[in-house]
C-alpha cells in the first residue's frame, strides 16, 4: 500500500510531500486494511476513502522527556498541526501517532465540523503522556476523507527531543537568531540554578480573550532591567506548535511601550508585527484555536522562559 | 483438674501461710530466751524472723534456726544439750512430678532428716532424702502415680528426734486443659475438635439430655478431629469431652450442644450469559447453602463432578478470559460447610464478541465491580469538560493488570460509538493501581450529551484480537460545569492566572554560564505554589480559600509534574475566585 512520506525540512518541518495515494477501499476500512499500511494494531472500523493535497505537518515536543538527565521515565507531550481544511467534501478523518514497530500510540478522529477557527485548519493533535525514546523514529499518519475515498500521508519524527528555541523555525529570521542562543526553555521543571527560577519565571495573566481572537495579555517583568544586555526582552504567545499568537519585542531599556509598572501588556499578532517582523502568515495562529498556549519571555542575557497556560 | 489444682494450691497457701505465722512468732519468743543465753549473738537471731516469714523461703530460714540453736548452745554454764524432741505436724503436698513437705520447728533442733519409702512403715531406717536445717523440702524425683511416705526427724549436736509420724503423698499428672473443645453440626453427623494433649486418652459423650441421662452414647479412643455418626438431622445432642491418663486427674468438659442438618438443596434456574471472552452464570440462591462448587468444562462436553471446580459464596459466578466461541459448560452445587449438595442441571455459554460492538455497557460511573482476567478492576471513568469546550480527561482508578491481562487503552467514544480519541496504554501510565488521567484535547461536545469510555484488555496488548475483553461507561448529562470537583463559588470566573512553582529543586547540574541546566530527577520535591493574585505581581504563597485540583477536578494538597503534568488553581479574590489551569512541563 502506497503511503506519502512526510520529509523534515531543514527548518524543523515536517513536511507533507507531494504525492498521495488513494486507500481503495470498496466500503469500511478495517483495522486489518488499516494495518496495511503499517498498523499493528489499528483500532477497527474507518469508514472512509479518498485523497487529498500535499499539507505541511508542524509538532511541538514538551513535558518530561529529559533522558538521561532525570531519572524520570518520559512522559512527553507531542502536539501537532497540519494545515489541512476540513470541509465536507475532503477532510482529516482520522490521525494516529504510529510508534516503533507501528503501533498505535493515539488516535483522534474528526469530522468536517471540527476545524479551527483560522482558516477551518484541522483542530490541533495532542498526545499526553508519551513514553517516548529518543533514539526512535515515530510516525504521524493522517487519513483523509474526500468523497468515498481515503488517503494516508505520513510523517516521520526521528529521534524526538523537546523542542527549543533552536527548533522553531515558525518564528521570524530576527526572533530565532535573538533567541536561539538561549535554548532550551525553562520551565517550572526546568530551572536555572544561578539565578533562580524566582525571576526566570514567565508570569503573566490574560486580561481578556475576544471572540474574534484578539486577547490583551499583561506579562510581568521577571526582573528589572540590569543593563543594557539584560533586560527583558521577548514576551511572546505561542499556540501549542509554537507558531506565534501573540509578540511585544521591547528593543531596548529605553523601549516601554505599553510598560505599565514592572508589567508589559500586547495583545494578538497584527498587520504591523507582521510586517514589522516579517512574520509568515502562515505561522500566525489564533488564540480561538488553542487549546492551551505558551507564553515566553527572555532577559536577552541568560533565560528564555516559559509555562503553559490551558484556555479551556 | 482446676478444682484440684485449686485444691493443691489452697492447701499449699494454707501451710505456708501458718508456717509464716509461726515462724512470726518464733522471735518473740526466743527473745524471751536470749537474756537466760547472755549471749550478744542473740541479737543475730533477729533476722530469723524475718527469714521465715517469707513464707515460701524454706532455704533462708535455716538462718533463724541456726542463730537461735546457737545463742542457746554458746551461753556459758549452759546445761548439757539433749536431741531435740520429735518434729510435728508434717505435711506433704503433692503436685506434678513432685512432692512438697514442710513440718513445724522443732525446739533445740539444728537440722531435719527427710526419710521416705514406698510402702507404709518403711521410713525408719531410710537413707535421708536430705539434711538440712530448712524445715521443708520438696521431692523433685517423685514419679507421678506412686505413693510415698515421707517421716522428718530433727536433729542436733546431741543427736537424732524421734521420727515423725508418716505422712504420704502421691504426686498427679496435671492435665491439659479440654481447651479448644468445640462441636459442630454437619450433615448427619457432629464435628468434635480439641487440642489434644500427649499421653492423653479422650473419650466423647453425647446424649439428648444435657445430664446425659438420655441416649447416652460413648465413644472411648477419640482423636481430634471426631466425628459423632448417626446423628439426626435438626436433633440437639449434649457432647462432653474427658480426658484422663496414667497417673492423671480426668477432666471433663462443659457439655456443648449442636445438631446436625441435611444437605442442602439442588441449585435451579441456572442462566448463562456471555460476553467477549467472560461467561457469568447465576442461579437461584439455596436455602440455607454457605457457598456453592461449580464444575466446569469447556470444549462441548457437559461438566461433571470430576472436573475441576470453583467454590464461590454466592450464587452467581464469572469466569474471565475464556476463549470465545468454545462452549462452556458449568454444574453446580450447593455446599452447607464441606457438605455437598446434589448437582444441578448442567448448564453452558458460548463466549463471543458481540455482533455490533465488542462493548459491554456498565452503569454509568461505575466499573468498579467488574473484574478483569487477572482479577483487576476498572475503576471510574470521569469527564473533565462542558459543552462547547474541548478537553476531556479520563482516568480508571483502581486499574491493575499486567501481561496478558494489561490495559491496552482508553477509548473516548460518543453515545453513538463514534470513536473521538484513542490513547494506547504506556509504559508508566499507572501510578500504583491507578491509571494517570489521560487527557484529550479538542474534543468538540457541541450537540454531544453523552459520551462513552472504553477501556479495553489485550491478550498482547495489541489489537490483533481485536477487543478481546472491553469495558464501558457512559456518561449521560455531561456536566455543564468546568470542575468535577469541589464546589466552585458564586462568582466564580475563568480569569487567567499564571503560577510558577516554588520552593526549586534543590539539585541540578552545574550551570554552565549560558546554558540553562534542566535536571530533574524524581526525587526532587515541588510542593508549594505561588501564586499572582491583586493588582501587583509578587510572589507569594496560595492565600486562605485557594485551592488545587489535577484536571479530574480532585484536590490535591500539591503538585507533582512528575505524577500529573496540569492542574488548576483557584485562588479567591474579592469573592471571585480565579483559576488557573496550567502545565507545568
Amino acid at each position: 500500500m502506497p503511503v506519502a512520506n512526510f520529509a523534515t525540512s531543514r527548518r524543523g518541518f515536517v513536511q507533507l510531500a507531494a504525492g498521495t495515494a488513494a486507500i481503495t477501499a470498496a466500503g469500511a476500512v478495517t483495522g486489518a486494511a488499516l494495518g496495511a499500511v503499517g498498523c499493528t494494531n489499528a483500532p477497527p472500523t474507518v469508514a472512509t476513502t479518498g485523497a487529498i493535497g500535499a499539507g505541511a505537518l508542524q509538532y511541538f515536543i514538551d513535558g518530561i522527556f529529559y533522558g538521561t538527565r532525570s531519572d524520570l521515565p518520559p512522559s512527553a507531550n507531542l502536539a501537532v498541526f497540519m494545515p489541512l481544511t476540513q470541509s465536507p467534501s475532503s477532510y482529516v478523518e482520522r490521525v494516529l501517532l504510529l510508534g516503533p514497530g507501528d503501533t498505535v500510540m493515539g488516535l483522534r478522529t474528526f469530522e468536517p465540523a471540527d476545524k479551527m477557527h483560522k482558516n477551518d485548519f484541522c483542530p490541533y493533535v495532542i498526545f499526553e503522556g508519551l513514553a517516548l525514546a529518543a533514539s526512535a523514529t515515530y510516525k504521524v499518519l493522517c487519513l483523509v476523507k474526500s468523497g468515498d475515498q481515503l488517503s494516508a500521508y505520513q510523517a516521520s519524527i526521528a529521534g524526538p527531543a523537546l523542542s527549543n528555541a533552536g527548533s522553531m523555525s515558525c518564528w521570524p529570521n530576527a526572533m530565532r537568531t535573538d533567541l536561539a542562543a538561549l535554548k532550551p526553555f525553562t520551565t517550572p521543571m526546568q530551572h536555572y540554578t544561578r539565578n533562580g527560577v524566582a525571576v526566570h519565571t514567565a508570569r503573566g495573566r490574560f486580561l481578556s480573550i475576544g471572540g474574534d481572537g484578539s486577547f490583551s495579555l499583561q506579562m510581568d517583568f521577571m526582573q528589572a532591567d540590569a543593563a543594557a544586555a539584560h533586560y527583558m526582552r521577548y514576551f511572546a504567545v505561542l499556540d501549542p506548535v509554537g507558531r506565534l499568537v501573540g509578540l511585544r519585542k521591547r528593543t531596548g531599556t529605553s523601549d516601554n511601550t505599553g510598560v505599565s509598572g514592572s508589567a508589559i501588556t500586547f495583545g494578538a499578532v497584527d498587520a504591523g508585527t507582521i510586517s514589522t517582523f516579517a512574520i509568515d502568515p502562515n505561522q500566525v495562529a489564533s488564540i480561538l484555536d488553542c487549546p492551551y498556549v505558551q507564553l515566553i519571555a527572555d532577559d536577552v542575557y541568560e533565560v528564555l522562559s516559559r509555562v503553559v497556560i490551558r484556555l479551556r | 483438674m482446676q478444682d484440684r489444682r485449686q485444691l493443691l494450691s489452697s492447701i499449699a497457701l494454707t501451710a505456708l501461710a501458718a508456717a509464716a505465722c509461726q515462724n512470726a512468732q518464733q522471735p518473740t519468743a526466743r527473745a524471751t530466751n536470749a537474756p537466760g543465753s547472755g549471749s550478744g549473738k542473740a541479737s543475730g537471731s533477729g533476722s530469723a524472723g524475718k527469714a521465715s516469714a517469707s513464707g515460701s523461703g524454706v532455704q533462708q530460714a535455716a538462718g533463724s534456726a541456726s542463730a537461735s540453736g546457737s545463742g542457746i548452745a554458746a551461753g556459758p554454764g549452759s546445761e548439757a544439750l539433749a536431741p531435740p524432741a520429735k518434729a510435728t505436724a508434717p505435711l506433704a503436698i503433692a503436685g506434678d512430678g513432685k512432692v512438697t513437705l514442710t513440718w513445724d520447728e522443732t525446739p533445740l533442733a539444728t537440722e531435719y532428716r527427710v526419710l521416705r519409702a514406698e510402702a507404709a512403715g518403711k521410713t525408719a531406717g531410710s537413707t535421708p532424702l536430705a539434711t538440712g536445717a530448712a524445715r521443708g523440702y520438696e521431692d523433685a524425683t517423685a514419679v507421678d502415680g506412686k505413693t510415698y511416705y515421707y517421716a522428718i526427724v530433727a536433729v542436733n549436736a546431741a543427736g537424732d528426734g524421734p521420727a515423725s509420724d508418716e505422712v504420704s503423698a502421691t504426686p498427679l499428672k496435671v492435665l491439659g486443659e479440654t481447651a479448644g473443645f468445640s462441636v459442630v453440626g454437619r450433615q448427619g453427623r457432629l464435628v468434635v475438635t480439641w487440642t489434644a494433649a500427649p499421653d492423653v486418652a479422650y473419650l466423647i459423650e453425647t446424649a439428648e439430655s444435657e445430664d446425659f441421662a438420655k441416649g447416652l452414647r460413648s465413644f472411648p479412643d477419640a482423636t481430634s478431629p471426631f466425628t459423632v455418626p448417626d446423628a439426626a438431622p435438626g436433633t440437639q445432642l449434649f457432647t462432653r469431652l474427658k480426658a484422663s491418663g496414667a497417673g492423671a486427674v480426668p477432666v471433663v468438659s462443659p457439655a456443648a450442644a449442636a445438631a446436625a442438618y441435611e444437605l442442602p438443596g439442588v441449585p435451579v434456574n441456572i442462566t448463562g450469559q456471555g460476553g467477549s471472552r467472560t461467561a457469568t452464570f447465576t442461579w437461584q440462591a439455596v436455602a440455607d447453602a454457605t457457598g456453592y462448587r461449580v464444575y466446569t468444562h469447556a470444549g462441548g462436553a457437559e461438566a461433571t463432578a470430576a472436573d475441576a471446580f470453583v467454590d464461590v459464596p454466592q450464587a452467581t459466578v464469572t469466569f474471565p478470559n475464556v476463549d470465545n466461541g468454545v462452549v462452556l459448560s458449568v454444574v453446580v452445587r450447593a455446599m452447607r460447610n464441606d457438605d455437598l449438595g446434589p448437582l444441578a442441571v448442567p448448564a453452558t455459554v458460548t463466549p463471543a464478541i458481540p455482533a455490533a460492538c465488542t462493548l459491554k455497557y456498565a452503569t454509568p460511573m461505575a466499573l468498579a465491580a467488574i473484574p478483569d482476567a487477572a482479577g483487576a478492576q476498572l475503576g471510574i471513568a470521569k469527564f473533565y469538560g462542558k459543552p462547547a469546550s474541548t478537553l476531556a480527561a479520563v482516568q480508571l482508578a483502581d486499574y491493575r493488570g499486567t501481561g496478558a491481562a494489561a490495559l491496552a487503552g482508553l477509548f473516548l467514544c460518543r453515545a453513538d460509538g463514534k470513536i473521538l480519541a484513542y490513547r494506547h496504554a504506556q509504559p508508566g501510565d499507572s501510578e500504583g493501581v491507578v491509571l494517570k488521567p489521560v487527557l484529550f484535547d479538542n474534543i468538540r461536545l457541541e450537540g454531544v450529551d453523552a459520551l462513552t469510555v472504553v477501556a479495553v484488555l489485550a491478550d498482547d496488548t495489541s489489537f490483533k484480537q481485536a477487543f478481546p475483553v472491553a469495558y464501558a461507561t457512559t456518561v449521560n448529562d455531561l456536566p455543564v460545569r468546568d470542575l468535577a470537583g469541589p464546589a466552585v463559588p458564586a462568582g466564580f470566573t475563568g480569569a487567567m492566572t499564571v503560577l510558577r512553582l516554588d520552593p526549586l529543586p534543590g539539585s541540578f547540574a552545574a550551570d554552565a554560564g549560558t546554558t540553562i541546566p534542566n535536571t530533574f530527577n524524581s526525587g526532587t520535591t515541588l510542593s508549594l505554589l505561588t501564586a499572582q493574585v491583586g493588582a501587583g505581581w509578587s510572589t507569594q504563597a496560595l492565600p486562605s480559600g485557594a485551592f488545587i485540583t489535577d484536571v479530574m477536578g480532585r484536590t490535591v494538597a500539591a503538585v507533582n509534574p512528575a505524577s500529573q503534568q496540569t492542574y488548576c488553581v483557584y485562588v479567591p479574590v474579592s469573592n471571585i475566585y480565579y483559576r488557573t489551569m496550567q502545565r507545568f512541563s
